[in-house]
Parts: structure tokens; sequence; C-alpha cells
């Protein structure tokens, strides 16, 4: 893959959390308007490696690329002051969706949509609560926009957190196990917009355990164990013809 | 005990307005600085961090008379001489500030980690996710023992009587002299503190439960 | 158990809290008896009055008052004499609560305490005067405090007085005479009422420079006080003043513990006219 045209590129990603190692020198890339899901069991640092996409949590080692702006640490090194710049130009860039949706309780659906463009992109009001609004009505919530979030379904709040996320307007967004913490019932509203938005071109990285939407919708299927990628392919060579043990393994128990 | 009270009357009058002045006033001033602390111990500066430290430890560890006296009569020895009134709202804005600090580090630390996450992945830098997203839900978290602060900041407005302010227990102590009817005045007096901690008291409720209404 | 209810409980609340109320005065006993049992009369002072009440260099109380009480005590058969340091607002409550037996430090009768306890026969006499720091030139008497600041000790007759007489001026109240002066020093304050003595005791001990300024103001006597129903013990007391004012014990006293030229005998004279 040629690594100028990647939207994301990771090499060599490390780290450890007290002495536990969880990535042990990860390589990876996204290219724009790939649709890749991350599968593994837990403690695999599937989670981890998403989450130093957008230095939630700070590598040890390695170096991270996102829509051209790269970030290099180094161990035991303090981040320069030009590097958190680009940690927050890679932030503007790209979204993020939590798996306990993390919506700003005291504000409404609309508001908690606006928040992003209007307090950091300085975006004016009226503007962003037009293409707010748009927004909503693409995930199918504008009926609730002045409802705060203490009122909605857990489908339904990550359906704003979706719409946050792409008020910023990102070149890709980061999942982080979407539909965990929702009941199987709410699951389907939440993936269906996400399909929408595969089907519309956007780059997204999903971690989940949702077998169904893989096979469905990504490009591909990355397996990480141990802290290392085990298994990068296509999603039908991934599912059937699989030969690793572990990947097998893994398989059988979200199966059932 | 109804002629005592009609005789202090006016005193009375004028030293509930200068208990609410230095209670609220010093709540006021010191929530503002109490907040400034507060932030400054969760600072990434080390040298912020140990000196808002050293405040609270000071103001919190010594008696608040003990305080106020070293402010009024001892500062004039080297040179600072303050008159009574701005001396009581200094030392009760001083150490009201150094509680106040403590319930708001409190409060701020008790919101979601998530919310900062949610926060920083927008591209929000720590001040804005802190004004935006951070305090306004550890501001509401805080309100009780904020209040209950505020509340026992008036009771100690008492204080302000050792340095010649004229406020509610001066007032007690003054016609007491005269009258030799120390335990009436004292009375008298009591239960005006009390009905002004009860009414800022229902405003707190008030305001918790304002504050609490998106959340329910 | 059967569940009483409320009203039943609130009556029972209110009769426990009234007898608790009732019970001092209940137990309002003769103090004399016991004072000549055990032997020992209690006094209650501030011991930081001076000349009337303070600690000696070996920290024991010393003073005209103090010496008076002793005079009293021996006078009535009572082989000792307990002080006891209290403050100016709880000796009301210390004598009604039989804390103390009696209460000497420079107590000013007035018709309005004695509705709350009972004034023996007057001991001492004391005139109040204006202080002021030796630079000051603007007061040099009673008629220039007008829209001054006027310091005075809390709890004090010369507080009472001063509510009363000096109108215009602001007033303010310190707990610690010390510390009432050092304001003077500073210039947070223009003026003190303060007695001669006291003054001048305060001036010479901590170097100030001060100056009395005007005509004294006012004469002001000192009287023990005693709980009120307690005609044996007030008798007795007054019964032993009036014989040190008689045999000029009295005078022997002032002189020695308020100054070597001081007519305490006219000063109480002149105050009895001053009565208010």
């Amino acid at each position: 893959m040629n690594n100028t045209e990647a939207t994301i590129c990771v090499r060599g990603l490390t780290k450890s959390f007290g002495g536990t190692p969880v990535l042990l020198g990860v390589d990876f890339s996204v290219a724009k308007g790939e649709v890749v899901v991350i599968m593994g069991p837990s403690g695999s640092g599937k989670t981890t490696l998403l989450r130093s996409l957008n230095f939630l949590e700070q590598p040890d080692a390695g170096s991270i690329r996102v829509c051209g702006t790269e970030v290099e640490c180094f161990p035991n090194r303090e981040l320069s002051r030009e590097n958190r710049k680009r940690i927050a130009a890679i932030r503007q860039r790209s979204a993020m969706v939590f798996q306990s949706f993390n919506l700003f309780p005291h504000r409404t659906v609309i508001e908690n949509v606006i928040e992003g463009p209007v307090s950091v992109k300085k975006v004016d009001r009226k503007v962003a609560m037009t293409r707010g609004m748009a927004l909503l009505e693409r995930v199918g919530l504008s009926a609730k926009a002045n409802e705060y979030p203490s009122r909605l379904s857990g489908g339904q709040k990550q359906r704003v957190a979706i719409a946050r996320g792409l008020a910023m307007d990102p070149d890709v967004i980061l999942f982080d196990e979407p539909t965990s913490a929702l009941d199987p019932v709410l699951r389907e509203d939440v993936l269906v917009v996400m399909r929408e938005l595969a089907r519309e071109g956007m780059t997204m990285l999903v971690v989940t355990h949702e077998v169904r939407f893989a096979q469905d919708v990504a490009d591909r299927v990355v397996f990480m164990e141990g802290g290392v990628v085990v298994e990068d392919a296509p999603p039908q060579q991934f599912f059937r013809g699989n030969d690793n043990p572990g990947v097998q393994r893994f398989l059988n128990l979200i199966a059932s | 005990m109804g002629e005592l009270f009609l005789r202090s009357l006016p005193l009375l009058k004028d030293a509930v307005l200068m208990t609410l002045f230095l209670g609220l006033g010093a709540f006021t001033l010191g929530s503002i600085l109490g907040l400034l602390l507060a932030l400054a111990r969760l600072s990434r500066f080390v040298a912020l961090r140990a000196l808002a430290f050293a405040y609270v430890s000071v103001f919190r560890g010594t008696p608040l008379l003990v305080q106020i006296l070293l402010l009024y009569f001892g500062l004039p020895h080297y040179g600072v001489t303050l008159d009574p009134i701005p001396a009581a709202l200094l030392a009760l804005t001083l150490f009201a500030a150094a509680y106040l600090s403590e319930n708001f580090r409190a409060g701020i630390g008790a919101v979601d980690k998530g919310q900062w996450e949610a926060a920083m992945s927008l591209g929000m830098g720590y001040w804005k996710a802190m004004s935006r997203v951070i305090l306004p839900q550890g501001l509401r978290i805080a309100i009780p023992p904020v209040g209950s602060r505020m509340i026992a900041l008036i009771k100690d407005t008492s204080l302000a009587s050792t340095i010649t302010v004229v406020e509610l227990t001066r007032v007690a102590e003054q016609v007491g002299a005269t009258t030799f009817r120390y335990m009436e005045m004292f009375l008298m007096v009591g239960l005006i503190y009390w009905v002004v901690n009860q009414i800022l008291t229902i405003l707190q409720t008030v305001l918790e439960s304002r504050a609490s209404k998106r959340y329910l | 158990m059967k569940r009483w209810p409320l009203t039943m409980r609130l009556r029972q609340a209110l009769l426990v809290g009234v007898m608790m109320g009732l019970w001092p005065a209940a137990h309002a006993t003769d103090l004399l008896p016991k004072i000549k049992a055990d032997n020992v009369l209690r006094v209650a002072n501030t011991q930081s009055s001076p000349p009337w009440s303070m600690l000696d260099e070996k920290n024991q109380p010393a003073g005209y008052d103090v010496e008076i009480a002793k005079e009293v005590a021996r006078r009535m058969g009572v082989q000792k004499v307990v002080f006891i340091a209290d403050s100016g607002k709880n000796f009301i409550e210390g004598l009604k609560a039989g804390k103390y037996d009696v209460v000497m430090n420079d107590l000013t009768p007035t018709v309005e305490r004695s509705k709350q306890v009972d004034f023996g026969t007057p001991y001492g006499a004391e005139d109040f005067r204006i202080f002021v720091r030796a630079d000051t030139t603007t007061i040099k008497g009673r008629g220039d405090l007008g829209a001054k600041r006027v310091g005075v000790t809390t709890g004090s007759s010369n507080e009472s007085w001063a509510r009363k007489h000096l109108t215009s001026s602001e007033l303010r109240s310190y707990d610690n005479g010390g510390l009432l002066f050092s304001d003077l020093a500073n210039g947070r304050i223009d003026a003190v009422i303060v007695s001669h003595f006291g003054g001048l005791r305060y001036a010479t001990v901590n170097k100030l420079p001060l100056k009395e300024v005007g005509e004294p103001l006012t004469y002001q006597l000192s009287a023990p006080a005693l709980a009120k129903n307690q005609p044996a013990l007030a008798a007795a007391i007054n019964k032993a003043i009036g014989e040190m004012l008689a045999d000029g014990t009295v005078d022997r006293l002032a002189k020695r513990w308020v100054s070597h030229d001081y007519d305490m005998r006219g000063a109480i004279a002149r105050a009895n006219e001053d009565k208010e």
C-alpha cells in the first residue's frame, strides 16, 4: 500500500500500561474510504490501538500519521509543543464514537451536535444550527433536537453521538465498540446509520463484535491478539476458510 | 423579651446587613479564589500545584479566629494597617477559599472521564474542555458542599466582632453589657442567624433542583 | 411496644424541657452556709483589667479588686479565696448557675443591671478620661470627639457610657484592652475612653506615646455583683465593705494598688452623685 495516500498510517506502535505490554509494535494502515473492522478478544489491544489514533492514549513508541499530520513518539519522552499542536490537528480531522456515548448531559441534543463546530472551529452559530439539524435529520432524530440526552434511549444517544462526530466534517470516524452497551433491540438503529455512512464513502475504523456488519460492510477485517495484528484480510476470506486456530476459537465464541 | 427586641431593633437591622455583607461577600470572593486554587491544584505545573496545596493547608489548618486576629493586629507590625471591615472581609475570603477550592476540586473530579475524552476528541483544548464541558457539570455536583460552606460562613462572620466590626454577635454583646441580659440577646441573635440560614438553605435547594432538571 | 402518638411525645418533650429550665431556679439555695462550711469564697474576675484585676509576675491574681475581695473574705471569717477568671459576658450566667459566689471586677451598678443581679456596697470608683496619641492636637476634650473614631472595651461601663453620651462618634469595641491601645498607637482609632489609671498603666507598661486630655468625663462606681436572692451573703459582704470604708482600709488599699495619692473615698462620693 502506498503510504502517502493512506488516511491512517501506523508504524511500530507500542504501549504498556503499568508494566503490562498491550501493543507490541503494531503496523497498520487505512486508505481513504475504507471501512476497517478490528476484532479480537479482550486484552488484545484493539481498543488501545483505536484510542491511540487520536491520542486518547499516548503511545510509548511508534509513529502515527493521520491525514498527512504525523506524530512520532519516543519512550520516556514528553510530547513537544509542536507535537501537541499536531495532535490537536489530528483530533479535528477525526471523530470518535464511544461505547458509552459520552454525550454532554448539560446540553440539548442539537447543542451537543453544534458544540464542536461552534467552540472549536468557530463556525457561526446559526450556520452550525442549520447543518446540525440536517445531520440529526440524517440519523433520524431531528424531532429530539431540543431534548436533553437523559431523555433518550441508548440507541438514540449513540446516533446523536454519530451526528456530533459528523458535525466536525471528519476525514475518518473511529468507532469504539459502538453497540456493545446497547441491548440487541436498539443495536440495529445504530448499525443502519453506520451502514449509510459506509455507503457514502466515509473512512471508518470500527472496533466491534458485530459479525454481520463486518461481513456486509467492511473492506477489511483486522484480527488482533496479544498486542499484535494476527490476521488482516477481506471479510469473505476472514470469516470462511480461516485456518488460524486463534481466529477460529474467537469466531466460535462470538457466534454462540 | 419583646421590649428588649424592640429596643435592639435599630442596632440589629444594621447588624444583619453587615453579617450578610461579610458572609455573602466573602462567599463570592472566596468562590472566585477557590475556583482558581482548584484549577491550580489540577494544573500540570508542579509549582502551581504546590502553591495551591500550601495555601489550602495553611488556611484550612489554622483557626479562623487566629487568622482574623493576625490579619488585623499582626499586620500593622509590618506596615499594613487595614480597617476592621476590609480586614474581616479579607480574612473570611481567604478562609472560605481554602475550603471551597476543595469542594470545587472534588466536583470537577467527579465528572465522568468520558466527558474529557469526548471533548478532547472533538479537538477541544484543556481550557475549552474545562470551561465548556467539565466545569458546568462539576460545579453542579459541588452545589451541596458549597451551599453548606456558605451557611457556615454566615455563622463564621460572628468572629468579626473580635476586631470591632458591628455585626449580630457584637450587638448581642453590646446590649448584653448594658442590660446584663446576655442570654436573651444571644437567643435573639441565634434565632436571627437561624432564619437567615434557613432562607439560604431554601435557595440552595431551589438551585439544586433547577440545575438537576436536565439530568433527570 | 405501642407507638405513642405525636402529640403525646411532644408533650413529654415539653415537660422535660420545662423541668430542665426550672431546675436551677428550684435549686437556688443560700450560698453563705456552704461558703462558711468549705471556708472558701469563689470570686470571679477577668484578671485582665489593670489595676483592678490582673496577673502579677508570678501569674497570680493581683490588683485593687483582688485585694478588696481577700479583705472581705477575711472579715467574713472565710479563710480562702479562689479567683475564677472569666469574661464580662459570662459573669451573669456564672452567678446564676452558681459557678461563683460573687463577681468583683470593676462592675458598675445601674438600675437596668440590677434587674438581673444584686449589687453590693460600692468599694471603688474611677474616672473616665480621654486618651489620645501624644502628637494629636485636634482633640482637647469631650466636645472634640464628634465624628471621631473612639475605642472602648467591650462589656465595660465605659462602653455603655460612651454609647449613651458620645452619639456622634464612631465607636469601636475591643475585647482586649491591650489591643485597644495598640490601635490608638497605629492610628486606626483617634481616641480611647478608659479609666484614668487603666490608661496610664497601659501607656507606661507598653511605652506608648499617649496623653490624657480634657476633664474627667464621668465617675463610675465599682460594686460587687451577686446572684439574686442571696440576702445572707449580700449582708455579710456589705458589712465587711462598710467596715473597710469606715476604718480606712479602702483608702490604704487604693493608695497601694491604684495610685499613691488617690482619694478613693472622695471618688466614691463623687461617683455616687454622678450615678445613673
